[in-house]
């Protein structure tokens, strides 16, 4: 086992609802980005029953934060209750910070750690209102692991500087007292420090926000949706900015009509987007069949949850891999890809964007809801740089011949060549010209039904097969292009190697790395995109892999299946679905048997 | 992160009984809803409204989609279906048409009924299925954090309405109507025992009937457009609600924070798809057609 890597600090903070448990912890989330440290938060639901118990969990580190790690470092209990949930989850040497009688007779015994008492909610009377209790606890963890203050206190005045003057003076001097308590009442008795920030100021999104972010940027101007948990803060989101870019946001009466909306919005050269989650993609089945065929291109986020039907709303799951490659009836291609971390999200939907617009083609971005809930830091995206896809349409020939010149086999009989325009034409990256309405000359009706180059209706053989062969052709272009996207890291002569996607891969990552650390050979294994597959790739890098440890969140291995049938790899699944993602520690045994042969394939 | 089981925290024993222990879920008690939220005194007026008419209860179904209001069909002691969001009607729709012996109560959120579901609530109403539709109407999608419903009044604020919504919102009560419900009423949770009586009179109702309740979302409508707490909601209904029976449906649209109609506004007379359907086949099929018969432990009643 690799010694814990102690420059990353997990701390969660537990309360009753309303005791300032949430913004305490986004406060302490937005001062650490600003001050240049990585940080990931995790938001958990322990219950439905609104008030309640709130818990805000954040993980910092001097380098990008992979996962939530495996154990809490320090947990900050505003109540007894805070504590009994909660600490389980803490390691045996962890920090407890808590607000209630030491002498209580704990049901939960601790084994070792440190324990300080904080009267949190009698300083914050001192500071000026019960309420400020948060701020007490605040000041406490600056104290005690070495939080800079002077970034807490400057984030206080910019959170409440707009309430009130008094707002601001009461919680500075909560958090002045929180120090000053512990400062006199306790000697540090622990090694734990969060690690200083680089300087670099960062952004903190959710995995949501990010989409949503990405899509304005990427020049999303058309969404339509329609709520579901998870994924409904996309749509709230692109509410406030759309209008201040000319944009529009819908929302629709349903699903169906949502990515309905979306397709007429590209027809017209729009760059759209629509987001939801499970039950939602599966009602817009049908249409992304008609988005396939008519060669529209669109943004689809699929923000999962624990399905199927209602399942647990809140709870994480990656389940909707086999609906969004194969959920299709007859051919209806799609690309489908998985951003691992909010700052890929951001990134990937842009990706989605170019893919949609330069293929023509239905792109799905599976998110999932452990992804869009939490928040992260990420470096302020260069928007000077970032790569934007703008679509070239179809230009008016201007030399005699009006159009480029189509095959023999679309001038068949009864179908006598007229000068329309090929919006169909096959070529050898299956990309047709495309106009927009508006353009003369260049109208055409895109239609579901199959069709032939100047997208008149057509049921012949020859035909059917030339336009199959043509939409399959451009999803290969999609496979070139990115065929070559697999990232791998360790060690490239290994017998054992291990792969996953989405959320997970971020913390196969953080498992790989440390095994890595120890010496283990094994390679990690990364595709880019998840369909088309990066087939060539993969296969050159599963070449001499004797057994392949595959992990993801759901019941049935829907990934593990996509390497083992494309690829004959001896795959061993490493399933989880119990609304939680996976912790690195529970993945490492995996990769330890695999290199020992012992896990059965 | 572990998942372990947390340990329980103990609850203080309070052993009085509770008033409507017969009706409710007890297992499922404390519900999900917020304080000062309207769905509680639904689902009390809902028994109370079964109870006086005197169904038999073993007959008796509540299906409903997916929302806050959703729930009901968790917390009243009757089969119950909590199905998929919109969808609450035709589930029900094959309930009936499978067990015509049953009595089907769908209970669902504006929403849920008329947004997503809102296809399948016109053509219920136009076919004059035999079902009590009660749709909990508090302006908004509360489930999922407070988005835009079909019913927001303008210029409410939602999550989805950031700068004010400006979509004008259905008129349920005249949409019922003027698709073939046979019984349409508006009370709000205020009016308890109107509300009664208008639930009991739309369950013995033959064909589509349809009651729209009123009621309190505290946390998202009321937070969100300032207007205080559910009680404070409340006190508004007092204060604003005209009680019209049979006012004509298309006079009593909702305007954001305006006094508005509540009644009795349509009882009529329909045949029911069931009343049409025999009758139709009889003429064609004569003996042949073959009435329906439910599960052996309901007599046929076609
Ligand atoms: C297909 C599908 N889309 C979206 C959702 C998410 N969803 C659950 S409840 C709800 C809205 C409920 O609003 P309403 O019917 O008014 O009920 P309320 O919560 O207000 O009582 C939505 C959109 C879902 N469950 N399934
Ligand atoms: S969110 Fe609104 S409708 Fe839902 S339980 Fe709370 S108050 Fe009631
Ligand atoms: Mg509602």
């Amino acid at each position: 086992m690799s010694k814990r890597d102690t420059r990353y600090v997990c701390l969660r903070i537990a309360g009753e609802g309303g005791e300032g448990v949430i913004s305490a912890g986004e406060l302490l989330t937005q001062v650490a980005a600003r001050l240049g440290m990585h940080v990931a938060t995790f938001k958990t639901f322990p219950s439905e029953i609104r008030g309640g118990m709130a818990v805000y969990q954040l993980r910092t580190g001097p380098d990008r934060v992979l996962s939530q790690g495996d154990y809490l470092d320090i947990l900050v209990a505003f109540n007894r209750e805070g504590y009994d949930r909660n600490i389980a989850d803490m390691t045996s040497e962890g920090v407890l910070v808590h607000d209630f009688e030491p002498g209580d007779n704990l049901p939960v015994k601790r084994r070792g750690g440190v324990d300080y008492h904080v009267p949190m909610g009698k300083l914050a009377r001192e500071a000026g209102s019960h309420r400020a209790k948060n701020m007490v606890a605040l000041g406490a963890i600056c104290e005690l692991f070495g939080f800079p203050v002077e970034g807490l206190t400057e984030g206080v005045r910019l959170k409440f500087g707009k309430k009130s003057e008094k707002v601001v003076e009461v919680n500075l001097k909560a958090i002045d007292l929180g120090a000053e308590y512990v400062r006199e009442n306790h000697e540090i008795r622990h090694e734990l420090h969060f690690s200083e920030g680089d300087g670099h100021a960062r952004v903190v999104l959710s995995g949501n926000d990010a989409v949503a972010f990405g899509a304005v940027a990427a020049g999303c101007r058309f969404y339509a949706g329609y709520p579901i948990t998870p994924a409904t803060e996309i749509m709230e989101y692109l509410a406030r900015e759309l209008p201040r870019v000319s944009g529009r946001m819908v929302q629709a009466e349903d699903e169906i009509a949502s990515i309905a909306m979306c397709i007429g919005a590209s027809f017209t050269g729009q760059k759209s987007m629509t987001a939801t989650s499970g039950p939602g993609l599966a009602l817009m089945s049908e249409a992304l069949g008609l988005a396939s065929m008519a060669e529209v291109g669109l943004v689809l986020v699929d923000v999962q949850r624990a399905g199927p039907s209602t399942g647990m709303p809140t709870k994480a799951e990656q389940g909707d891999l086999n609906l969004a490659i194969y959920g299709a009836h007859s051919t209806a291609h799609r690309v489908v890809i998985a951003p691992v971390d909010v700052e890929d999200c951001f990134y990937q939907t842009v990706n989605a964007f170019n893919i949609a617009a330069k293929y023509q083609i239905p792109v799905i971005v599976l998110s999932e809801q452990s992804l869009g809930f939490s928040k992260a830091s990420m470096p302020r995206p260069d928007f000077e740089n970032l790569d934007v896809f703008e679509e070239q349409y179809a230009r008016m020939p201007t030399d005699g011949d009006p159009w480029p010149k189509v095959d023999e086999l679309t001038v068949g009989e009864g179908y006598p060549m007229t000068p329309v325009f090929p919006r169909y034409l096959r070529n050898d990256t299956g990309i047709s010209p495309r106009s927009i309405p508006g353009m003369p000359g260049m109208e055409f009706r895109a239609t579901g039904l199959e069709h032939d180059e100047f997208a008149r209706p057509r049921y012949d053989p020859p035909n059917r097969k030339a336009m199959l062969n043509k939409r399959q052709a451009k999803f290969e272009e999609v496979r070139r292009e990115y065929g070559e996207q697999v990232e791998v890291i360790g060690d490239d002569e290994a017998e054992v190697a291990i792969t996953g996607w989405g959320t997970t891969a971020a913390v196969i990552r953080h498992a790989v790395t440390r095994a890595l650390n120890d010496g283990a050979s094994v390679k990690a294994i990364f595709p880019k995109i998840l369909s088309p597959m990066p087939d060539m790739a993969m296969r050159h890098h599963l070449h001499g892999v004797k057994r392949v440890i595959c992990c993801e969140l759901n019941d049935t291995g829907q990934y593990a299946n996509i390497i083992r049938h494309r690829y004959g790899a001896n795959v061993h699944a490493v399933l989880k679905d119990r609304g939680v993602p996976f912790a690195p520690g529970e993945i490492t045994p995996y990769i330890e048997m695999a290199i020992k042969a012992q896990v059965r394939i | 992160m572990s998942d372990t089981a947390v340990t329980p925290v103990p609850v203080k024993e309070d052993t009085t009984p509770h008033p409507m222990e017969d009706w409710l879920r007890m297992d499922r008690i404390p519900h999900i809803w917020c304080p000062t939220c309207g769905l509680g005194i639904v689902v009390t007026a809902l028994v109370e409204a079964i109870k006086k008419s005197a169904f038999d209860p073993d007959l008796m179904a509540v299906v409903s989609g997916i929302g806050c209001t959703g729930r009901v069909a968790g917390y009243i002691k009757l089969d119950s279906f909590h199905t998929t969001h919109g969808r609450a009607i035709p589930f029900a729709t094959g309930l009936k048409l499978s067990n015509p012996k049953l009595k089907v109560v769908v209970v669902s959120g504006d929403g849920d009924l008329t947004g997503i579901g809102g296809n399948h609530f016109i053509h219920a109403a136009r076919r004059n299925i035999d079902l009590t539709v009660i749709c909990v109407n508090n302006f908004i999608y509360a489930m999922t954090g407070g988005q835009v419903a079909p019913t927001t009044p303008n210029p409410a604020v939602t999550s989805t309405t950031p700068y004010g919504a400006f979509e004008p919102p259905f008129n349920l009560a005249n949409l019922a109507e003027a698709c073939g419900a046979t019984y349409v009423s508006r009370w709000t949770a205020l009016h308890v025992r109107r509300l009664v009586e208008s639930m009991t009179r739309a369950l013995m109702k033959p064909g589509f009937s349809f009651v729209e309740v009123i009621a309190p979302c505290s946390t998202l409508y009321a937070r969100r457009n300032r207007l205080g707490s559910g009680l404070d909601l409340m006190k508004f209904y007092h204060d604003n609600a005209i009680i019209k029976n049979g006012c004509p449906t298309p006079e009593v649209g909702i305007d954001f924070q305006k006094p508005f109609v509540v009644g009795d506004f349509v009882d009529k007379e329909r045949p029911t798809w069931h009343d049409r359907m025999r009758a139709q086949m009889t003429a064609t099929l004569g003996e042949k057609f073959i009435p329906k018969v439910g599960p052996s432990i309901c007599t046929n009643c076609e």
